[in-house]
């Protein structure tokens, strides 16, 4: 009998090879079907965001005035705005500001609720006290009510460096949805490292001598990363319609820099004319949201250790 | 239980001072200047814009006052000498001179020894007589600054003047506030009629075609931007679709209005508005603001009646033969409502915040719009106001949630 037969034997048998984390993972997550056509619909989104200029002749943010409001043409296939611009260009620009700001305003919740959780979980006693007592406090704020005044008074950064770039308002779009954004993070933190700290392997680490902070980053986090990464990619989701609704109501990224939201801000006067204006910028948000949804629902299938998989 | 309310609330008192505390150091740091809007007005004077930033109290510390107590003085606020020939002009206790005086803002302290020193703003060039006194110790109390002045006001139940109508800021949302609730409560009625029901059924027909056409539609609104929703419904019921020939009057009027409470002719003519006008107006933005509810609810519902169909009492009610009627909707029914009910009453920020989307979209005139044009125009008595009035809402029904939830599940104790 050849190796190859042997191993088909074996497997007819019911026998698999041995597979890494990541391998079960991503064979989990293959499987789920709407995750799969969300990645693919991700990728292509930020593909497209990132090549932008190699994709689109026009220029995202300079007028032209002998095309202004023009309907969906092979030309312009999303149509032109009230100033002449290409809006399939602005799209494809605006998602870059649109996508980076969801995933920077993710990452620097994750960062904050992962250490403020992290910390009350694994010290516990006051310091988790005080920590969660903030935490609470911190959910009890109107949402989009203090979203919007803190929009207001972070509008210019004390950044010298960034003082008139479009990246000032992108930077502190980023900042003021990330500080009404970790809390959830931190909660799902401390309560894996609550019950973590329990386990054996903690102690065995204790035990061979390891400080506080390697336990806390090299055998709690690891274990407790499945949560993290799924509340961080429904994050994703969250921050680039809080981004968009900010950026719509004129409290977000500020004009010229196109972002999918303030695109339906400028839409909104042209709406009765131009009603493509109005449904490109938000059909871009809505399939993106949703795309990012379905991944999100399937890295928690796939991520789930209770999930027998067959 | 009455012990479990009272140290609930006591709890919330903290919370909603620490609220009150960051969202008006947010509005102080903001850099919007609330007197921009009278820079470019010919008709204000520099003493016009001194005083009124006087009056606006913009001087003063925001949060703590030490000014007077180190003796040092901010460069816009000297101690000035009251001349001996003032022309019997005294300074009165709130700090004004009578009408007509040149002294444009003037302000009364007084010091250990009884002496009188006038705390001068603004003076008018050709007034003279007045010397300036430097170094003086006045004794300040710390809490003598606007975020106190505005606390005390506030337990006081008034929140201040709006720095942009003139008018009191509980005014202005008190004659607001009736729109939104209107609004939110047609709503937050609607989706629960639509969502409760579709979730049972889409539990009790797990897998059904029924059950794959709404879960599709649920997921769909809940990943909607609501304002992004709220414009395509107006360019499909207010721009593309007009009434049609056989419709009278109203033939080639768009179906629905497009915004606004009422319709301004038909309150002309009648005299008021019916009850149906406000009706007809209120359709589209009741369907923006309950998408994103009902497709939650749906989902909630469903998953909280599948859980409860699979346990061991649903099987003992089928088994000692009762209808399928009355398993599910006396036994299943009763015990997955349960956790729906603190969803829902967690669930209202939400429905607040889709209310400010929903105004500003159809120009509702409610109280989600008036916090927009505030904050556009950084109307500080207005700002917090309604913050204050939202996050007050949030803690209270976060409580009521949890009574009631006490209520319901027999199996929850409060000690």
């Amino acid at each position: 009998m050849s190796d190859a037969e042997a191993v088909a034997s074996l497997q007819e048998m019911g026998y698999r090879e041995e597979q890494t984390m990541l391998q079960m993972i991503w064979r989990s997550y293959r499987r789920h079907r709407p995750a799969m056509i969300g990645t693919v619909v991700v990728l292509i989104f930020a593909l497209a965001a990132i090549f932008a200029p190699y994709l689109t002749p026009y220029d995202p943010e300079k007028s032209d005035l002998d095309a202004m409001l023009q309907p969906p043409s092979l030309a312009h296939p999303m149509g032109t705005d009230e100033l002449g611009r290409d809006l399939l260009t602005r799209i494809l620009y605006g998602g870059r500001v649109s996508l980076s700001i969801g995933v920077m305003a993710m990452s620097l919740a994750v960062v904050v609720g992962t250490v403020i959780g992290g910390l009350a979980g694994f010290y516990g006693g006051w310091i988790d006290n005080v920590l969660m007592r903030f935490t609470d406090m911190m959910l009890s704020f109107p949402q989009l009510f203090v979203l919007i005044i803190l929009a207001i008074a972070l509008r210019d950064l004390p950044i010298e460096a960034l003082r008139g770039t479009a990246f000032a308002s992108v930077f502190s779009i980023v900042l003021v949805i990330a500080v009404l954004a970790w809390m959830q993070v931190a909660r799902l933190v401390r309560a894996s490292f609550l019950s973590l700290k329990e386990k054996e392997f903690t102690e065995a680490a204790r035990c061979i001598g390891a400080s506080n902070r390697r336990i806390m980053l090299r055998h709690l986090l690891p274990n407790a990363m499945s949560p993290i990464i799924v509340a961080a990619t429904f994050r994703v989701a969250t921050s680039i319609i809080t981004e968009s609704g900010l950026s719509y109501l004129g409290f977000g990224v500020q004009p010229p820099t196109p972002t999918w939201g303030n695109m339906l801000k400028n839409a909104q006067e042209q709406m009765t004319r131009a009603p493509w204006t109005a449904i490109f910028p938000g059909l871009m948000i809505f399939i993106t949201v949703i795309a990012i949804n379905f991944i999100g629902d399937g890295l928690r299938d796939a991520l789930d250790p209770h999930k027998v998989e067959g | 239980m009455t012990q479990y309310i009272i140290r609930r609330v006591l709890q919330s008192v903290p919370v909603l001072l620490f609220i009150s505390v960051v969202v008006y150091g947010l509005i102080v740091i903001s850099p919007v200047d609330p007197m921009a809007i009278y820079e470019d007005n010919p008709n204000i004077t520099p003493e016009d814009r001194a005083m009124l930033e006087y009056r606006l109290g913009l001087q003063q510390p925001a949060f703590l006052n030490f000014r007077g107590s180190s003796g040092t003085l901010l460069k816009d606020v000297i101690l000035y000498n009251k001349p001996e020939a003032s022309g019997g002009i005294e300074p009165t206790e709130s700090g004004r001179l009578p009408a007509g005086t040149e002294v444009a803002l003037v302000d009364a302290a007084k010091t250990g020894d009884e002496t009188r020193w006038v705390k001068v703003l603004y003076i008018p060039e050709r007034i003279t007589g007045w010397t300036p006194r430097e170094n003086l110790s006045i004794r300040v109390n710390p809490f003598d600054s606007r975020y106190f002045k505005w606390l005390f006001a506030v337990l006081h139940g008034d929140l201040g003047v709006s720095n942009v109508e003139k008018r009191p800021a509980l005014e202005m949302i008190l004659e607001r506030l009736p729109n939104t609730l209107l609004l939110m409560s047609v709503a937050f009625i609607g989706q629960l009629i639509v969502a409760l029901p579709i979730g049972i059924i889409s539990a009790i027909k797990q897998y059904s075609l029924f059950d794959h056409i709404f879960t599709v539609l649920a997921y769909a609104g809940r990943s909607i931007p609501i304002f992004w929703f709220g414009l395509i419904l107006i360019i499909i019921f207010h721009t593309n679709l007009s009434w049609p020939e056989w419709a009278g009057d109203m033939a080639g009027k768009p179906l629905f209005p497009g915004g606004g409470m009422y319709d301004v002719r038909l309150r002309r003519e009648l005299g008021y508005t019916p009850w149906w006008d406000y009706v007809y107006h209120m359709i589209l933005p009741v369907v923006m603001l309950s998408v994103f509810g009902a497709a939650q609810y749906m989902r909630y519902m469903r998953a909280s009646m599948l859980e409860v169909i699979h346990q061991d009492y649903i099987r003992t009610a089928r088994a000692k033969g009762l209808s399928e009627r009355m398993v599910l909707y006396r036994h299943a029914l009763k015990n997955a409502a349960i956790p729906i009910v603190t969803i829902v009453a967690l669930d209202l920020p939400i429905l607040f915040a889709g209310a400010l989307f929903t105004e500003t979209i159809f120009s509702w005139p409610g109280m989600g719009k008036l916090f927009f044009r505030s904050a556009q125009r950084v109307d500080y008595a207005v700002l917090m106001g309604i913050v204050m009035i939202n996050a007050t809402l949030i803690v209270l029904f976060n409580i009521v949630a949890d009574i009631v939830y006490g209520i319901l599940d027999p199996r929850i104790r409060y000690d």
